[in-house]
């Protein structure tokens, strides 16, 4: 038996890799009762938890906005629309299509028996997906949850516990320090696979003790695509607040804009307004309190370009007072990488076609295209997109807000769990 | 997240450079040497350095800003950039960010020396570079500054150095300055340890056993030259006791050596090393770009000299952070009255003891270091 008390945070006890070694045991228990509800029963369960998040009154709802506001840092609104869209996308007729697009009952491979996820505080609910595909395919998942965030992880299993309890035996929650040898390897040991999110150097750090399998959710970035009849007050607005959302920090955030431009006019006068928008979002949607290294990072790349700027350089620099958001508009060939925390790229290009130059150098780090434009000139953008090995192309207003079914980081949601490596190549829907 | 090694200079390599094209055409553009104004204010700061007083700072620094903001076209057009009222101070003079001394020549004047940081971790093509024109103010704050910090001048002691000098790391503007002291202070003439290998740790072993006994010496060394000494040392059961009275100089920080040692542990290992006191040890904080140093001893702040002033920054902001708050360190030197005087960098320290504590490098800084130059002869 798993014990409610184990799956909270803080434990009442210290975690200790005997501990460790009892919960995994129980988990994979428990794994048999979870394959042998049906998949339907399995949707309509995780479908009930969603709900209860999304209620007007939804407990859970409310002490998560509560709780990660102070652990991220991030404001309640932006903590608001995460769990909106986290629950949204955690809905049955999502589900079932995953299901139907990835069925893994009867794939060849055995299923592990357990899966490991070790997350990372970035962006609220990073790896809910990952365990909710756990359940659907029937893996019992032991969830190491992020030092700097690990109340989400909690609350979804006690909202499991409360809502589905035909599924609480297959989700646990064990918090320890990483880099703790003795608890990695015990939990890296019991687990068949091993869903971890964070810097490729945390990741790095992991699969040197060579967990049986590992799914690395590592450093991406993404990136806007802006045809020329979209460079709308609109579009300005929209890209703001994807730059804005979660300061940059998820591998879904913008960091650079690929505009099409038509004159230099034009696209200034864009990037102007998208730093224009950037601020108005202080008020809405402030920053998180920067840590003193990350705005030394920030006026790094501040002073750096506006140096550039000032002895001649075809770069303009709008914003970023105080180190203050910021869009960085250069036409160099430069092309310099965003410190994030607000502070974005537009590298105007004279065609769609031509954006792929500048993309070169990032290919392989691009996780999602978010793009503004006229549905003609998609065909173009997708063959863009692939070629940077982006996974995932969407309306640039919905590229913080992926369906389930997202091949994060490459990775089928419920393949995965089946032995399908990453696929590269973008998902056939443009959501 | 302030995590990285206290780290002081990254000085290296090569005198005046004028083989590099955009280098000599950016010099021929710029202004040429000293008129009136720059000999009279030179002459001013060398009098100051060798008698400060306090109530002449301020005057000497404006009106070293305004030769400056004269006298060189990009940091007149950097303050230009950032407009508003002329300062009052010397605390509101506009300073550039140490990376402008990558991008551009900031020099009033044709320079005697270009100094280039070792551009170890940020590529050759990414050094740091001080043009100076005049090495002679260089040359007086760097020996004041020591005399009156470590060392009076006239005294005579035999030099163990391994660190760069000017013969092989001729753009080292810390291989300038141990050479300088080597003039002055060096009774002996021992051979630098540190070759364009690493450190020789096998001959430093050698010769401190054979000056054992045979009076004070002053080891001027990088901090991971010694450390590998150490490391090599407790390998073999080696110790080399100094005579009392002798002193322990190191400057660059742990980069490139495979731990980080916080300063307590670095003096514990001297102690071991050496017999020596934390009293009988300094630190020195300098970078290529700055003209004077600051130097600390045992676990005590770094103190700057008269002509150096020292501010603690908020980057965001650009304003200075309470007395006892971790900022970014900006530095006013009259000693770069050829180059630019005002300088914000990305060292983390605070106020503190009437000093500086160095806390590191802000995160994702470029790793500056001399220490790097100890790297790959380790026995």
């Amino acid at each position: 038996m798993i014990g409610l008390d184990e799956r909270l945070v803080p434990s009442r006890t210290p975690l200790t890799p005997a501990r460790l070694r009892a919960l995994a045991q129980a988990l994979r228990a428990g794994g048999g009762a979870l394959r042998s509800l049906a998949p339907e029963a399995r949707v309509a369960a995780i479908d009930r938890v969603a709900a209860s998040w999304l209620a007007d009154d939804s407990s859970w709802r409310r002490r998560a906005v509560a709780e990660l506001t102070i652990s991220t840092g991030y404001p309640e609104a932006a903590i608001a629309i995460s769990l909106e869209q986290l629950w949204g996308a955690l809905r049955a007729p999502q589900l079932t299509g995953a299901l139907a697009a990835e069925p893994v009952a009867d794939a060849a491979q055995p299923l592990p028996a357990l899966a490991l996820h070790v997350l990372a505080g970035n962006v609220p609910g990073v790896g809910i997906f990952g365990i909710v595909g756990a359940l659907l395919a029937g893996v019992p998942s032991l969830v190491k949850p992020a030092a700097r965030e690990p109340f989400l992880p909690a609350l979804f299993v006690e909202s499991l516990a409360s809502v589905a309890p035909e599924l609480q035996r297959a989700v646990a929650v064990a918090p320890w320090r990483g880099g703790t040898a003795e608890l990695d390897d015990a939990a890296l040991r019991e687990a068949d696979v091993v869903l971890a999110y964070g810097r490729d150097e945390t990741l790095d750090r992991l699969a040197e003790r060579r967990p049986l399998r590992l799914l690395r959710y590592g450093s991406r970035l993404s990136i806007a695509v802006l045809a020329r009849s979209a460079l709308t007050r609109a579009t300005a607005h929209a890209l703001a607040q994807q730059v804005a959302l979660y300061d940059q920090q998820g591998c879904l955030s913008p960091q650079i804009a690929l505009v099409e431009q038509t004159d230099r006019a034009t696209t200034d006068a864009f990037a102007a307004l998208v730093a224009a928008e950037l601020d108005a979002l202080e008020h809405s949607l402030p920053r998180a309190m920067p840590t003193l290294g990350e705005s030394a990072s920030v006026w790094r790349h501040l002073e750096h370009q506006r140096w550039r700027a000032q002895e001649g350089a075809d770069v303009a620099v709008h914003g970023g007072r105080d180190g203050r958001a910021s869009v960085v508009c250069d036409r160099t060939a430069e092309w310099p990488m965003s410190p994030t925390f607000r502070h974005l790229i537009v590298l105007p290009v004279a065609t769609l076609a031509a954006a792929a130059t500048p993309l070169a150098r990032i290919t392989g780090v691009v996780e999602a295209v978010g793009y503004a434009g006229p549905m003609e000139q998609m065909d173009e953008v997708a063959r863009i997109a692939a070629g940077a090995g982006a996974v995932r192309l969407c309306p640039l207003e919905r590229l913080q807000a992926p369906p389930f079914a997202w091949r994060q980081s490459g990775h089928p949601r419920l393949a995965s769990f089946a032995g399908d490596g990453p696929r590269a190549g973008l998902a056939p829907a443009f959501a | 997240m302030i995590s990285l090694p206290l780290t002081n200079r990254t000085r290296t390599s090569a005198a005046a450079d004028c083989g590099e094209p955009n280098v000599t055409h950016a010099i021929a553009d710029i202004t040429t040497t000293a008129d009136e104004t720059a000999q009279d204010l030179q002459r001013r700061v060398l009098e100051f350095i060798a008698t400060p007083s306090d109530g002449d700072f301020d005057r000497l620094a404006l009106e070293v800003h305004a030769y400056q903001y004269r006298s060189n076209p990009p940091y007149r057009r950097f303050v230009e950039r950032l407009g508003g009222a002329p300062p009052r101070t010397w605390r509101e003079i506009p300073a550039v960010p140490a990376e402008a001394f990558r991008m551009s020549v900031l020099a009033c004047g044709s320079a005697e020396r270009v100094y280039r940081s070792s551009g170890t971790t940020a590529g050759l093509d990414r050094r740091a570079a001080h043009h100076v024109p005049d090495v002679a103010v260089y040359r007086k704050a760097a020996l004041a500054g020591f005399a009156s910090a470590v060392l009076p001048a006239g005294t005579r002691r035999r030099l163990l150095v391994a660190a760069p000098e000017r013969g092989s790391h001729p753009a080292s503007s810390l291989g300038e300055m141990v050479s300088w002291l080597r003039e002055l202070y060096d009774e002996d003439s021992v051979p630098s340890f540190l070759g364009p290998d690493g450190v020789d740790v096998a001959r430093f072993a050698h010769t401190l056993e054979r000056v054992e006994n045979t009076g004070p010496v002053v080891i001027v060394a990088v901090t991971t030259a010694l450390l590998r000494l150490a490391d090599w040392a407790d390998a073999s059961g080696r110790r080399f006791p100094l005579t009392p009275g002798s002193l322990v100089i190191d400057t660059g920080g742990c980069k490139g050596y495979d731990r980080d040692l916080g300063r307590s542990e670095i003096l514990a290992c001297y102690r071991r090393m050496f017999g020596v006191a934390p009293a009988q040890v300094v630190n020195e904080y300098g970078m290529t770009e700055l003209g004077s140093q600051l130097y600390a001893c045992g676990e005590g702040p770094h103190r700057a000299p008269p002509w150096l002033r020292v501010v603690v920054t908020d980057l965001a902001t650009g304003r200075e952070v309470p007395p006892g708050e971790a900022g970014c360190l900006r530095f006013f030197d009259l000693a770069n009255l050829g180059s630019v005087a005002a300088i914000q960098t990305e060292d983390v320290g605070r106020v503190r003891r009437g000093g500086i504590e160095l806390l590191g490098r802000a995160p994702g800084a470029v790793t500056r270091g001399c220490s790097l130059l100890s790297a790959g002869r380790a026995a």
